[in-house]
């Protein structure tokens, strides 16, 4: 079924051979390790989804048989494409946890925390609302020292059926 | 229909990427325009792609054995023509699967429902035998789709000229790669697919 080769095209650049003669078995660990490099990036950057991690470029080429060199530091971009990308996560879901500690202590002592405000987008939640710590009956009740949160459901017209509501109404 | 063919791998290809292989096969008469049916296929898959499914699409077991195989081929494994990553780009980029003809519509729809990444090239009613391999050049390392001694096209890259699908094609090949861990017989499968849409239309 399938075509053999002739022998002249049996050789390869003797730089390659050799070092798939010699290394093939770093050579096949650094792919394997490759392999497993893209696809940890791949599951974290589904993972992170909605929030867009912004992964650093590879360096293109062609596809090819590469040096172990080669496979070196490519296993290197990838990793530290990876770290990058943990690193970046990292730093958002701890802004995240802060903003919902943030949200903890506006709700338990709100007098604390006068006009804070604290947006769904800052919890990494999809939607335009927020947590906003503002007096009971207006001015009264900033004058009296009524605080209280309140709770924004966020735009109505952010979802496509609203959008479709409202244009029905227009 | 005609027989699904196993290309032939060039010994350092197949000693570099143990499991690595070519499938392929004919489909008489060159480019023709896209059926209705076929039309309101791609509509009806447009439609269920979301924005999540493009980020999760990456993840899946087949598409990440082949954006492995493109790290492991000094890629960028987010760059590859004919993969389904590309596909459902194309389609959030386009707001949809404008009809583009057979066999392009064709292997975008094979490739949307298996994941696996099709080729199609024309030929001359010459190059009707077992004759597409999979080989590295050997100065370069450059891997590369061939037929006979001719460069079809570099591995995930665009047809060269003299194999793109013209109205002056006599017959087109659709290729497939099996990436190592891929099943063959999914990819066997994606072929077939691709081919009864071509020749139904």
């Amino acid at each position: 079924m399938s075509t053999t080769f002739a022998a002249t095209d049996r050789t390869p650049s003797p730089a390659l051979a050799e070092d798939a003669i010699l290394h093939a078995g770093a050579r096949d660990a650094l792919k394997a390790q490759i392999a497993r490099i893209e696809t940890a990036t791949v599951a974290l950057v589904a993972e992170a989804h909605p929030l867009a991690l912004d992964l650093a470029p590879v360096q293109p080429g062609p596809p090819r048989l590469m040096s172990l060199g080669n496979l070196e530091s490519r296993r290197d971009a990838l990793a530290l494409r990876l770290e990058d990308a943990r690193a970046q996560l990292t730093t958002v879901r701890s802004r995240q946890d802060e903003a919902r500690a943030q949200i903890e202590l506006m709700l338990s002592d709100p007098q604390s925390y006068r006009w804070l405000r604290v947006s769904r987008d800052e919890l990494g939640l999809p939607g335009c609302g927020h947590w906003h710590v503002r007096p009971r009956l207006g001015l009264i009740g900033m004058l009296a020292g009524w605080w209280h949160v309140k709770i924004s459901s966020g735009c109505p017209l952010i979802c496509d059926s609203g959008q479709r509501r409202a244009l029905t109404v227009l | 229909m005609s027989e699904i063919l196993a290309g032939a791998v060039s010994p350092e290809v197949e000693s570099e990427f143990p499991g690595i292989g070519v499938r392929f096969c004919f489909v008489a008469g060159g480019p023709s325009k896209t059926p209705a049916g076929l039309s309101q296929e791609l509509d009806l898959a447009a439609d269920r792609i979301t924005g999540a499914q493009a980020v999760r699409v990456a993840a899946e077991p087949v598409a990440a054995l082949y954006r492995a195989l493109r790290a492991q081929l000094g890629m960028d494994p987010s760059v590859g023509e004919g993969t389904a990553e590309d596909v459902i780009r194309r389609r959030l980029l386009e707001g949809g699967f404008r009809p583009s003809g057979i066999p392009a519509d064709a292997i975008t729809l094979a490739t949307l429902e298996t994941g696996i990444p099709l080729w199609a090239f024309g030929v001359s009613k010459a190059l009707s035998g077992p004759r597409i391999s999979l080989w590295s050049d050997p100065s370069t390392g450059v891997v590369e789709l061939r037929s006979d001694d001719l460069r079809m096209a570099t591995l995930f890259g665009e047809p060269h000229p003299e194999f793109e699908v013209t109205r002056k094609s006599e017959q087109m090949c659709l290729v497939a790669l099996v990436a190592p861990g891929v099943v063959p017989e999914i990819v066997e499968l994606a072929l077939e697919r691709a081919v009864a849409l071509c020749v139904t239309s």
